[in-house]
Formats: structure tokens, sequence, C-alpha cells
């Protein structure tokens, strides 16, 4: 194609009239914008703890290992020996009161009650998982080395069990890097704590040394299993850019964190991957959505032009995990839902959204025109990005007349003509910009649903619509469309359950009984049943049921194992 | 990432798992622990428990059927427990201790090799179980073995059996072993502090 370029062969969206820098291409073995993060210090930690390992198998294989290994220790203890005085001794055993169960329970307790308190469970699982593995190691790692207790020196202080690894030291440990990863926020607060919690590491084996309690490598293996693997375990499954330890909210706790590292991929993302020169990213319209983080996105204009907004919706594998989790209990709770799939993956989830924008396009239904989405950490992050729908209002601020109630019934009969159902109509997802309804958050929108579905759509759109005015006017206009058998359908379909948590909320604070009234303008239908029971239902309940019991008493029988009991 | 950490999460929890059994003390046990009759670093660590005793129990039978399960020690007491192989729920304990209570406990017959120390035997529960507590006393310490079989035709014999799984190791021999291997004293000179 001579004579042609790129940008005359693709035609571009029309809303992209922004200055494109030119996509590149990651090359292969290139890190994503924001790869998973095991940095520098996670790298050091990781080798040291193959060292552990390494030394773990020798003097277990190999039983002059362990010969050299414990007279060098004894070598180091022997010399400490030489320091010992009268009161150094009884300061030495005060101080080694800090390695007792008693300091490490009160820690752990206290830790397990702040993060039930802050409501931060992902924390607690993984603090209540690195705690077992971390007595577990050590325990057995204890059992099979079954080292004796210093040889040629006294030994002043009291002990139990085998030396290596030193149970007290990992023990406190672990205690106080769980403290630091779980309620202490990243950054110059946690790099204080460290200090700070160095001071009674530090303190408790100076005092074991110097009792002779542990050999100096059994205070350096029990450091890595306390300490360093805990940290690798706590930055791999809650990572400060995902879970961030925050006081201080912004929005809900699904809203993930936009600045730093994050902030600066999501710009190398929409550069390298949407050709777009993005000037500004930031958190928008939070309080509308749970299921992701609302951005919005300042991108220069072309030469001589204002910047253009974009809008964006960052999804990470938390949003899925809340939604898998959150239609989980539904279908405890009522049977599925007739049409309530999971998605199986991030990446799944944006690919979804992004079809059904443009098959809602096609449709002629009026959604914000999509630009594509961008991958910030392979199967773990995605941005798509839409653009920005200025000008239009959301339907709770918007002044509804006529116009507006009968072009919001026809983009029902519409979705219901093509098959399709949005799902999740509720007035943050509805605008209107000059007199047209504009549908947003199609992501949960289904192709072909039920009719029940269908007939759901309808009910939540009539309420949403009334309470900008009446039900009265708004039955009456929706007959223009539907026929008064559909309406009754529709409210027959109608429970607490399919309504939107801001449609829910919104008709608390409005007090009239719009539901009710809609039933009696309706003609007189019986309730659609959403209580659905099936075999699988029956096993589902039954498997949680076993599931919680067994929970239970696993956690009972493992928590002396945690040390806090 | 996600799915390569699933299985890691995965082993990790039966780690968990398997390292709780273990540490309860339970018959799931990892790695063989067993302190048997020879100078190393377990018997060591069960001399150092009770540094007066003359005398070490250990574990001479690996065959016998009464299995080991678990060793705990602490500043002064240690303490192996054993389970019969059958599961009809015979257990035994053996505890070492710097002293123990000997009133009214039957003597025994002492054993040879091991003059210098005394037996008795106290049987407070013939029937529906045969429980009681074999006391082996000796200078600076005391092992107590605690047992509990049901009263069949072969409760004797398994008693046996427990006396021949279980010996005493002199505290000299296994402090000259030790000082041989490691050039390190068993019992370190008192400090002066």
């Amino acid at each position: 194609m001579p004579g042609r370029t790129l940008e005359s062969r693709f035609v571009l969206p029309s809303v992209t009239r922004t200055t494109r820098t030119g996509r590149r291409r990651r090359p292969s073995g290139e890190a994503p914008p924001l790869p998973r993060p095991i940095n520098a210090s996670g790298r050091f930690y990781l080798s040291m703890t193959g060292l552990v390992l390494v030394l773990w198998a020798l003097i277990m294989a190999f039983e002059p290992a362990f010969v050299a290994m414990t007279r060098g220790d004894v070598a180091v203890l022997e010399a400490i020996a030489e320091l010992r005085t009268e009161a150094g001794t009884s300061v030495m055993k005060t101080v080694s009161h800090l390695g007792d169960e008693w300091v490490v329970r009160v820690l752990r307790w206290g830790t397990v009650l702040a993060l039930l308190a802050f409501r931060r469970f992902r924390h607690l699982l993984v603090y209540l998982f690195v705690t077992l593995l971390v007595a577990a190691v050590v325990s057995v790692a204890a059992v099979a080395i079954g080292r004796m207790r210093p040889l040629g020196v006294e030994v002043l202080g009291d002990w139990s069990g085998y030396a290596h690894p030193s149970q007290p030291v990992a023990a406190l440990g672990m205690s106080l890097i769980g403290i630091l990863y779980t309620l202490v926020p990243a950054g110059r607060p946690r790099n204080l704590g460290k200090w700070l919690a160095g001071i009674p590491i530090a303190l408790l084996i100076a005092a074991r040394l110097y009792l002779a309690v542990d050999h100096p490598t059994d205070v350096l293996a029990s450091l890595v299993v306390g300490m360093a693997v805990p940290v690798v375990l706590f930055r791999l499954f809650t990572p400060t850019e995902v879970w961030p330890v925050t006081y201080h909210r912004h929005g809900r706790s699904a809203h993930l964190d936009v600045g730093g590292r994050r902030g600066r991929a999501i710009i190398s993302a929409l550069d390298q991957q949407l050709g777009l020169n993005v000037i500004s990213v930031e958190p928008f319209a939070l309080e509308g959505s749970a299921g992701s983080t609302p951005l919005r996105i300042m991108v220069a204009g072309e030469e001589g032009e204002e910047p253009t907004k974009l809008f964006g919706k960052l999804y990470a594998s938390s949003h899925l995990r809340a939604d898998q989790w959150y239609k989980f209990g539904r279908a405890i709770a009522y049977g599925r839902l007739e049409d309530e799939g999971l998605f199986t993956s991030v990446r799944r989830l944006v690919e979804y959204e992004d079809y059904l924008l443009r098959l809602f396009r096609d449709a002629g239904l009026s959604t914000p025109e999509p630009l594509g989405f961008v991958e910030i950490t392979p199967e773990r992050e995605y941005l798509i990005v839409t653009e920005f729908m200025s000008g239009a209002v959301e339907l709770g601020r918007a002044e509804v007349d006529d116009d507006v109630i009968d072009d919001a019934m026809a983009v029902v009969r519409r979705m219901w003509d093509v098959g399709l159902a949005h799902r999740d109509i509720k007035p943050a997802n509805i605008l209107v910009r000059d007199g047209s309804i504009l549908l947003i958050d199609v992501a949960f929108a289904t192709v072909r649903p039920t009719p029940w579905r269908q007939a759901v759509d309808l009910a939540n759109m009539m309420l949403c619509l009334a309470l900008r005015s009446s039900p009265e006017r708004v039955y009456e206009r929706a007959l223009l469309v539907f026929t008064p058998e559909e309406v009754a359908e529709a409210f027959a379909a109608t429970r607490s359950v399919t309504i939107p948590s801001q449609s829910r909320a919104w008709l608390r604070t409005d007090g009239r009984d719009l539901l009710k009234r809609f039933r009696q303008l309706a003609p007189e239908r019986r309730p659609i049943s959403i209580q659905h029971w099936s075999w699988r239902r029956f096993g589902l309940v039954g498997s949680v049921l076993l599931a919680i019991g067994v929970v239970i008493s696993l956690g009972l029988a493992l928590l002396g194992a945690a040390g806090l009991q | 990432m996600r799915r390569r950490a699933r299985p890691v999460a995965l082993a990790a929890l039966a780690l968990a798992l398997a390292g709780a059994g273990c540490s309860n003390g339970g018959s799931v046990t990892l790695v063989d622990a067993t302190p048997e009759c020879h100078a190393g670093r377990r018997l060591a660590v069960l001399a150092q428990a009770v540094p007066t005793a003359a005398y070490v129990p250990c574990i001479a039978d690996e065959d016998s059927p009464w299995r080991f399960t678990s060793l705990t020690v602490e500043e002064g007491r240690a303490r192996l427990s054993l389970v019969y192989i059958d599961p009809s729920g015979r257990s035994a304990r053996v505890q070492l201790t710097r002293t123990c209570d000997t009133g009214g406990a039957t003597p025994q017959a002492p054993v040879a090799n091991e003059p210098d120390v005394e037996h008795f035997r106290r049987l407070p529960t013939l029937s529906p179980r045969l429980a009681g507590v074999d006391y082996a006393e000796f200078d600076g310490g005391c092992v107590t073995t605690e047992f509990d079989l049901p009263r069949d035709a072969d409760a004797s014999e398994r008693l046996l059996d427990l006396d021949t799984t279980v010996a005493l190791y002199p505290r000299t021999q296994l402090s000259a072993e030790l000082d041989r291997e490691y050039h390190l004293e068993l019992d370190a000179p008192p400090d002066a502090t």
C-alpha cells in the first residue's frame, strides 16, 4: 500500500482527537508497566531463605558439617561468656523475657483484634496463614535437626525444646513483622517501625546469646524464618499497591490508590498501548462505584486544542474476587439468579466490558465510546478507557421531564428488542445529556438475557425515573412502549435483592413506597419467585456448612500452633 | 502469577498442617526424631534437661512394637511418649526428672548392667486396665515410666516389651563420646556468675 500511513489505513474512534504519541510494543522479556513487587530486598530475603534451607540440608545430611557449625558457634559463645558479669547476667535474664510466650500471645491477639476492628480481613487471613506457616516450619525444622543446647558453655537462661532454629526469636520476629505489614502504613511509618521493631529483637538475641541458651546460627536461622519469609509472603499476598494499609478513607475500600508506582504505570501503559499522551490521572466519582476504581484521565489535545478528558475504570483481581464472593453469597441465599455467571479472570472481565460497550453502540444504544483497554499487570490489573461523557449529568441530578422518561423507556425497549439486559440500572449508571439517556457501566450486562432479567431492568429504570418525578407519570409514559402486562411482570419480578443498593438507599431516603405504588397501578400479577432450588444449591449450602465446621475445628486446633492459645 | 501462587499456598498449608500435627506431639511426624541409645544430639538435649542425672532414657529397640511418637524437653524435665503398634489404646510416657516420689511403690529386682539404679513399681489399677508407674532412681535423677494398658492376655508381655524398648544410657559414656566427637563438654563447668 504505497503512500498510505497506518493512521490512514485504520480509522480511529472519533473521540480520540488527542495527541497520539505512537504506540510501542513491549518486547518479549520486558517487564509489564506494574510488575509484582518482589524488589531487591525481596530477592535478598529469598536468597537468605535459600541459604538457610541449604544449611539445614547440610547439617541434617552430613554430621561433620553439624559438628563444625556447633564448634564455631560455641567458640563465639565462649567469647561472649568471657564478658559475663553478675549485673549483666541479671539484666539479660530480665531482657530474655521478651521471648516469653505471653509476650508473643499479647502481640498476636492484639494484631488479630486490631485487624478485625479495622475490617482488614485480607490482611487477617494472610497474617494467620503466615503465623501458622512460620510456627510449622520452625517446629518441623527443630524436630528434624534435633539440635541440643550449647555444649561446653554454661547455659544460664530458661529453655525448652530443641535449639535450632530459636523458637522465641522467630515467634517475636514474626509477631512484630506481622504488625508492621498489616497495621502500619507503607513508607515512612513502616520504615520507622522496622527500626523500632529491631530494638526488641536485637535485645532478645543479645540476651539469648549472652545466656548461651541459643547458638548464633540458631538465632540467624530464626531471623530468616521469622522475619524474612513473612516479609516476602506479606508482599506477595498483600502487596501495598493492591491492599494498602491506610487509616484515611477515600471512597470505598475497593478503590485502588492510583498514585505512586501504579500512577506511573497507568500513564506508561496508556502511552505505550493506546498511544495517549496523558497529563494526569485521578480518581473520579468513587461513591458511585464499588466494583472498580473509576478515573478521570486528562490527555493532551492536538496542537492548539484544550486537553481532552477520558474516563477509565481500573479493574484488579481484588475486584474480581469481590464479585465472585458476592455472587457466591447470592447463589447460597437465592439459588443461582438465572444469569449470574462468574468471570474467571480480570482480563476476561475487561474484555467482556469492552465487547459490550461496542455491542451496545452497534445496537444504537448510547454508551460511552470505547478506546480499548490497557494491561497494567498481566492477569491482575487492567484499565478500560472510554470517552468522558462531557455535558452529561447523573439522573439523580437531572431534570426529568416527559422527554427524558420517554427516552429512558425507549432505551429499555430497545434492549429488550435486541436481546440485551444492563443488569445494574441505578441512578449512578444513567446519565442525561440534552434530554437523552446514556447508559454507563455495562460490565455486568448480558446478551440474550432471561425474560425475568429484562423485566427487572424495566422495573429498575422506572423506579429511578419515579425517584425524580412520580410513579403515576412514569407509569403513564411507560405504557406508550410497554403493555400493562409487561409492566406488571416487571414489578412482579422485583424484590429488594433485585434492586441495586444505590437505588434501595435512595428509595429509603425518598420515603414514598414507589414499588407498592407501581404494583397498584399495574394489573395484578402474582410475584415471581426468585428462590431457585436445585441439587447444585443443596450441594453448595451443604459444602459451605461442612467447610465452616472444618474451618472452626481446624482453627481451634491450630490456635495453639500459631501461638495464640 | 496467581496460578503459581496457588500451589505454593497449598503446599505451605499442607506443611503448616503437618507441622502442627508434629508440634502437638501427635502421631503424624515428618521426620524421625527418635532419641536412640547412642551418643548424638538428641540424647545430648535429653541430658541437658537434667544436668545432674547419671542416666538418660533412650529408645533401645527401634523395631519394638512400642513406637516412639514425641519428645518434649525443657529445663528440668524430658518426656518421651510411646504408643503400641496396634490401635488398641496402649500408651506409655517416660519422663526424666531430677527427683521422683517412690513412696508406696514396690521395690523391684535390680537390672543387670545398672547396679546403681534402684527400680520400683506402683500398680494402682489392675482391672479393667493395667495402669501403673515404674521408677528407676539413680544419682541426680529419676526416670518414671507411666503405662496404661487394656487388661487382656498379652498385657504383661507388652509391659516386658516396654522394658526392653526403653533403656538407660550412662551420662559418663555420653559425655565421653560427645567430647570425642565435638571436642566439647556435655557438662560445662559452672560459670563464675
